[in-house]
């Protein structure tokens, strides 16, 4: 049993094979919304657990950047602390966490086993724990080529996006 | 550890205290358990006389199982097999993440390049896959499960090792050393060593937090610890079928066991780095 839609009701046909964009394709607006509550649960486990770290993250990178010293300038220069703290402070205190969302994001892609079978949703994470569980090797080794192809690719990625934001990395 | 207790009383100093309060007792309860369980770990208790999934009563404090076994018994037993766990998950990634971590931080060069490169592809992929991969290869006793968790968190001892090591390397006394010809090994043990494991204990408690989340989470996914051993994930998985039927006291005392150990252990973790951290950094001042 697979727990991404309602049992009672047939799902969209199968264009990318995501419910939600194939619901809207179809022009089903109904559907669509079966899909996206299916979809709460679990992205609200996920994301209260990522919460708490990404509040961590970010108060751990604005206590460095409050005390660098265009942020003392613009202080000095009479700019609102409210300007200084979101404008100075916490744009210079994303950049790291831009490299960390990257990272979780990938890690989720693949991590995400536990959320994936309380939640019966058979996802890449519970493909490699069913293949792991039958010993079947050439599955678990695709799998595993797949997640450390896009944990590379979103590093990658992740690399480039900072460069991008941030004038002051080179490569 | 010394700073805890220090007069002053900061957030920090009362978080880890209380962490290392209730580390204090879920050890006892894993020490105890023999003493403390009105029942036995496993197998179905006074047959016929105790029917399954009851609700919690006198007898039964937790309820009984869908086998009719005592759940408060069950979660005091389940605290020996989880500090097992994570004991020796913990204890071996520091056995070979700080020696690994001291050499390379002090060789440097390429042969700390080649270590890193491998550390960090390690680090990179997600925990609880590489433990369940692991823990597939290895079976399933609580000490090969110890050894799958380990396994997560080498590369994280490994970098706060080195790192450290980079820093000490570079200080005036271990020049002194050097100069007065005192061999590799002396200087790494000697000297460096004692100064790179100020930054041991936090971590410590850090990955022993995260080590029970990672037993546990291989346990619900039947990777880790098999029926009929009491673990508090393996019980969480058994008692979810359940949970539709109104029977919510066999995953919510397992469950709250496996928070309230997390969150001991990540407050001793957190509030010993508050504490540490202005030290070091006093330190180079």
């Amino acid at each position: 049993m697979n727990s991404r839609f309602d049992i009672s009701s047939s799902p969209p046909a199968a264009i990318t094979g995501l419910y939600t964009i194939d619901s809207l394709l179809a022009g089903r607006l109904d559907l669509f919304i079966i899909a996206i509550r299916h979809l709460a649960l679990p992205c609200l486990t996920l994301g209260l657990v990522l919460s708490g770290f990404f509040a961590k993250t970010v108060r751990a990178n604005l206590l460095r950047t409050i005390n660098a010293d265009y942020v003392e300038a613009a202080r000095a220069r009479g700019i609102k602390e409210r300007t200084i703290i979101s404008r100075y402070a916490f744009k210079n205190a994303l950049i790291p966490v831009i490299t960390v969302l990257g990272l979780e994001f990938a890690i989720l892609f693949a991590g995400a086993v536990l959320t994936e079978t309380t939640f019966n949703w058979d996802g890449m994470g519970r493909l490699l724990i069913d293949s792991i569980e039958v010993q079947d090797y050439p599955l678990i080794q695709g799998t595993i080529i797949v997640f450390s192809f896009i944990i590379v690719l979103i590093s990658i990625l992740v690399d480039i996006l900072s460069g991008v934001i941030d004038p002051r990395v080179r490569y | 550890m010394l700073p805890m207790l220090e007069k002053r009383r900061t957030l920090a100093g009362v978080m880890s205290w209380i962490g290392l309060g209730i580390l204090v007792v879920f050890t006892l309860i894993a020490v105890l358990a023999p003493v403390l369980a009105p029942y036995p770990a496993q197998g179905p208790y006074a047959q016929f006389l105790t029917p399954p999934n009851q609700a919690p009563s006198f007898n039964h404090w937790m309820g009984t199982d869908n086998l009719g076994q005592d759940v408060f018994s069950r979660v005091l037993w389940g605290a020996q097999t989880s500090l097992e766990v994570m004991a020796i998950g913990v204890i071996l990634a520091l056995a070979v993440g700080f020696p690994v971590g001291l050499y390379s931080g002090y060789v440097g060069g390429s042969i700390d390049k080649a270590i890193l490169l491998v550390m960090d592809s390690v680090y990179a992929f997600p925990g609880l896959l590489l433990a369940a991969l692991v823990a597939a290869m290895l079976g399933k006793g609580p000490f090969n499960i110890g050894i799958a968790i380990t396994v997560i968190y080498i590369p994280l001892y490994y970098r706060v090792t080195r790192n450290q090591t980079l820093s000490v390397r570079e200080e005036t006394y271990v020049e002194a050393a050097r100069s007065l010809g005192a061999r590799p090994w002396t200087i790494m043990w000697v000297y460096i060593a004692y100064n790179v494991l100020i930054t041991i204990p936090v971590i410590f408690a850090l990955s022993a937090a995260d080590a029970i989340l990672t037993a546990a989470g291989l346990s619900y996914l039947g990777l880790g610890i098999q029926l009929p051993t009491p673990d508090w994930g393996l019980d969480l998985s058994v008692a979810q079928q359940f949970l539709t039927d109104g029977v919510w006291w066999t995953s919510f005392f397992p469950g709250l066991m496996i928070i309230l150990l997390t969150v001991g252990l990540s407050f001793l973790g957190e509030g010993l780095n508050d504490l540490i951290n202005p030290l070091l950094k006093k330190g180079r001042t």
